[in-house]
């Protein structure tokens, strides 16, 4: 029996989350929300930040719980900051909710980033299992968070109905694998992958199916087919956790199993087909994202892009590569939550923020946020100074390395047309507004200001605090974006010796 | 010194977004100390430079990354010393040329200007790949914005391309710069320029170094512009403000030109031996295609541009032929060119301003209605087209005599590009200077337009009279880059 004192320090931070969700939902029933509203949101980001302050002190060495099925090495604890540092973002950027489920939400947003820990630092099959399906289950349900928004419903249930479907692949895959080892920790797949001169059919086809589940996921083409609608219709906040965290966290967990599951002399064969899929990904999500005209589709699009650049970290399966893909992933959270931020705040005050007609001319009406929002657009296409330069560079040696060139090849050309994509956005800010559509624009403003101040009075925090969250999310996430663009020396340095 | 010369117009844009809009007479005179200040640190290191010496001077080196051997190393010789300084000679022209141009959200206009000027100043210093890459790619948002947000009608689409271009240009040449870095076992590894090139020398010619070689010039080739990847540039020059295009034609297209010199042909100069044809075919084209392509433009402006890339096809034939008159030559036209034609792109800058036209149609009998502008136009026209006296004749001839040794009589090719660009200059002042006065009284030359025209065209002069003191300074690196692109 493992003893659990043994193992508290390593289960502290998910426990920090899952009672902070416990604590909101309690204080929902002491207090009456009127009076309670503000506390919520207090308690879950305090919740985060235990989490964060009880991964800090993990960072020294390498810990296992329970037998191994949890795993608290560095590479693990790096993705707990990062899904941390996601899920205290999309807090504050949350802050702009006023509707009285506000508690149900806030328990499932942290319920979500405490499934994502558990998958980033699963040490065996069922342990990844069970951390997909809590991030799973309480991401179906906040996609659905919008009030009587048929768009959200309809999204998450596509998402539910293909996620379902993808977890059914998953599970059978660690079945199979299971089948053919005997085991489901990794360290034995680790081992028996080695030991074993002709791995049998139901081992391979296990791996191969449990990938398709990963794939679906980090949304890799084909499976993506759910992200715009999830991303679309979900509230703002959460699109922004669940691009940076799900892909973090199924990064980390398919990296693990990848790095047990492929024997060494087979790496080749067994990652073609992931090289395939991601850079099909990486066109077709930046090819798709010229048509689209809502900068929430433009992203997921991205993300579709993205998650096929992720895997450019994978060929050889080697430290560093892994290394480059959490580094990666750690600029990609400031980029996105920047660009969420800069969404959430233009709400805040009265414009659209989401059709990129909206952004017309922003750069004369608001030129610092103008000017942060462009430069997390020019950090996704991959530009200097800023950490998307930083991160494909690292990539791009690592699939280098791996001799990867189909997926250098594919990363060039989105690296192209995702550029034009970004861009298009960036010129829509840069452009003169026509004296039509100000006047237009002031219009939607003055419709949109009283149905806030009605919110306000109801329920929700003052107008100030949620403009200063945003603004500070979006501060930091730009400062991140330069400073690991500009200086990645020390972070890169703390990213040898990943896998303890 | 160095860091100095590249960051001080970014520190001044920085200090610029502090100023208010309405102060535009500040932020004017801002602009100005930002680009003159890195001019007269300039003039201080060509007073200290050590001629004839083929060494790195005012070396800066400071660890960066330096788990993948990345550096902070500046550092210029020859090569960079010389367009360190074209660089920053052409920033103070050109924002004295944007006084009384520029008249909307000049603040913005002069931010952006000050990091053009960081970033170009940078390449031509920067001696690490990923420093030097930084610095180019930095170019590119500035340049972006100044075409987009200034510039003409269709500034959008012009911007874009120009942009697209550029990085997948930039993103191809990554790729093989990364190729070339992995090649060597981990302690060896480096992105050091000169230690790289020492390593990379030794490569045998195999599928890996020619893909390298070839990924590196294309990334450099987009931005010279070389045929056939120069269609961006005819658009961007239509759209991009006058003084934007003077920096475009001067400056950033050389930035090409130099990496060349610095980073593909100086590490692969066996890949280069075998491939020369290629590039010397590829410069004559240009040259011809281009002259024809200028002859047949009815926008002053596009006639400029496309003399811009039959220019750049000189460039490249020197380059390929690779004697030491032919890279002088050569690399003396990327000088010429500098000086000349950003004076051809302001003079038609000048035109466009007194009658707010660039079609030659339009133009016509302007030596009755303006003469002093006219006569700059002439003189810019003789100095473009090669007229003996002035500086791009001494770089044609060099290039010509010294390619005759490698190519034989197939640089008649060039030749005859030379007879083609010299009638669209005749044709072109015909049009514009000739015939019957189409405008009653513009106003004539300004003392504004005197001073940038006064800076330009004395060193047009003195280089076309005397050039060598610019040889001098280039010897030691050509003679090294000569040998390595001869021997073997």
């Amino acid at each position: 029996m493992p003893n659990f004192a043994e193992n508290l320090p390593v289960l502290a931070p998910l426990l920090a989350l899952a009672v902070g969700a416990l604590g909101v939902l309690v204080l929902d029933l002491v207090l009456p929300a009127r009076r309670g509203y503000g506390w919520w949101f207090a308690v879950a980001l305090a919740g985060v930040a235990l989490a964060a302050l009880y991964t800090l002190p993990l960072l020294g060495g390498n810990r296992t719980a329970f037998g191994g099925a949890l795993v608290a090495d560095r590479f693990g604890l790096f993705f707990w900051l990062v899904i941390l540092a996601a899920a205290g973002a999309s807090l504050l950027l949350s802050l702009s909710r006023s509707e009285e489920d506000a508690s149900g939400y806030l328990a499932l947003l942290l319920w979500a980033a405490m499934g994502m820990a558990v998958l980033a630092a699963a040490g065996n099959l069922m342990v990844v299992f069970l951390g997909l399906e809590i991030l799973s289950l309480a991401l179906y349900v906040l996609v659905a968070f919008a009030p009587g928004n048929r768009i959200a419903w309809e999204a998450a249930l596509k998402y539910f109905l293909l996620g379902a479907v993808a977890a059914g692949f998953l599970l059978f895959g660690f079945a199979l694998i299971y089948g053919a080892v005997g085991g489901v920790g990794f360290d034995q797949i680790a081992d028996y992958a080695r030991g074993t001169a002709e791995l049998p059919r139901i081992y391979k086809l296990g791996v191969g199916l449990s990938l398709t589940g990963f794939a679906f996921k980090l949304a890799l083409v084909p499976f993506h087919v759910w992200a715009p609608d999830a991303y679309e219709g979900a509230p703002t906040p959460v699109t922004a956790f669940m691009s940076v965290g799900t892909k973090a966290a199924a990064f980390a967990a398919m990296a693990r199993f990848l790095v047990a599951a492929v024997p060494p002399q087979a790496q080749t064969a067994y990652l073609l087909p992931l090289g395939v899929l991601a850079a099909l990904s990486m066109l077709v999500g930046a090819l798709a994202a010229i048509r689209q005209e809502n900068l929430k589709r433009i992203l997921a699009y991205s993300g579709i892009s993205h998650a096929g650049y992720l895997i450019m970290a994978l060929p050889g399966l080697t430290e560093e590569g892994l290394g480059a893909g959490l580094f990666y992933l750690a600029g990609y959270l400031c980029m996105n939550m920047a660009l969420f931020a800069g969404m959430v705040y233009l709400r805040q005050v009265g414009e659209d923020g989401e059709s990129v007609a909206s952004y017309t001319g922003l750069l004369y009406r608001r030129p610092a946020l103008a000017g942060a929002l462009a430069l997390a657009l020019f950090a996704l296409a991959g530009l200097p100074p800023t950490v998307g330069f930083t991160g494909k560079f690292l990539l791009a040696l690592a699939a280098i390395r791996g001799e990867a060139w189909l997926l250098l090849g594919a990363l060039i050309l989105a690296t192209g047309v995702s550029a034009y994509v970004y861009l298009r956005v960036v010129a829509a800010m840069a452009r003169q507004p026509e004296k039509v559509r100000r006047s237009a624009a002031a219009e939607v403003a003055a419709a949109a200001a009283p149905a806030a101040g009605e919110g306000a009075a109801a329920l929700g925090l003052p107008d100030g605090l949620i403009r200063g969250a945003a603004g500070a999310v979006l501060v930091l996430a730009v400062a991140g974006m330069l400073l690991l663009g500009v200086l990645p020396g020390r972070v890169l340095a703390a990213l040898t010796g990943l896998l303890g | 010194m160095l860091s100095l010369i590249v960051f001080f117009p970014l520190a001044v844009a920085v200090a610029m977004l502090l100023v208010p809009r309405t102060q535009e007479k500040l932020i004017k005179g801002l602009a100005l100390v930002g680009t003159l200040v890195p001019l007269a640190l300039t003039l201080v290191l060509l007073s200290r430079f050590e001629v004839g010496s083929g060494a790195i001077q005012f070396q800066e080196k400071f660890v960066w990354i330096p788990s993948l051997g990345i550096q902070y190393h500046m550092g210029v010789d020859g090569w960079g010393i010389t367009m360190l300084a074209l660089s920053t000679l052409l920033f103070p022209l050109a924002v004295l040329a944007s006084f009384g141009y520029i008249e909307h959200r000049v603040k913005d206009y002069f931010v952006l200007l000050l990091i053009l000027e960081t970033g170009t100043n940078g390449v031509f210093t920067a001696l690490d790949f990923v420093l030097f890459y930084v610095f180019w790619e930095i170019v590119l948002l500035p340049m972006y914005f100044l075409i987009g947000i200034w510039g003409g009608p269709r500034r959008e689409y012009a911007a874009i391309k120009f942009f697209l271009y550029t990085l997948i240009g930039s993103v191809i040449m990554l790729v093989g710069a990364l190729a070339l870095y992995l090649q060597f076992p981990a302690g060896q590894r480096t992105f050091d320029l000169i230690e790289l090139a020492k390593l990379t020398q030794g490569l045998p010619v195999n599928a890996l170094t020619t893909f390298a070689f070839f990924a590196l010039l294309l990334g450099f080739a987009v931005k010279v512009p070389a045929f056939p990847f120069h269609t961006w540039l005819p658009d961007a020059h239509v759209e991009a403000p006058t003084p934007i295009s003077m920096l475009l034609a001067g400056i950033l297209l050389k930035m090409g030109t130099y990496a060349m010199v610095r980073i593909s042909h100086p590490m692969l100069p066996q890949v280069a031996r075998q491939w020369a044809w290629l590039i010397a075919v590829v410069g004559i084209i240009g040259i011809v295609y281009a002259a024809f392509a200028a002859m047949a433009q009815k926008d002053f402006k596009k006639v400029v541009a496309y003399s811009s890339v039959a220019h750049m096809g000189f460039f490249l034939l020197g380059l390929a032929a690779g004697t030491p008159e032919a890279l002088a030559g050569g690399y003396f036209e990327t000088i010429a060119h500098g000086l000349i034609s950003p004076l051809f792109f302001f003079v038609v800058g000048m035109y466009y301003e007194r009658t707010h036209t660039r079609e030659l149609e339009k133009l016509g009998g302007m030596f009755l209605t303006v003469p002093a502008v006219s006569f700059v136009m002439a003189f810019t026209a003789f100095a473009n087209l090669g007229l003996p006296g002035l500086a791009g004749f001494i770089a044609e001839f060099f290039t010509l005599v010294g390619s005759y040794q490698t190519w034989g009589l197939w640089i008649l090719g060039a030749g005859l590009g030379m007879v083609i660009i010299a009638a669209f200059h005749l044709i072109l002042m015909r049009q514009v200077l000739m015939g019957e006065k189409k405008y009653e009284s513009l106003p004539d030359i300004t003392p504004k337009e005197i001073t940038i025209f006064a800076p330009l065209a004395a060193l047009i002069v003195l280089f076309g009279v005397y050039p060598a003191p610019v040889f001098k300074v280039l010897d030691p690196g050509i003679k090294v880059l000569s040998a390595l692109l001869l021997g073997g």
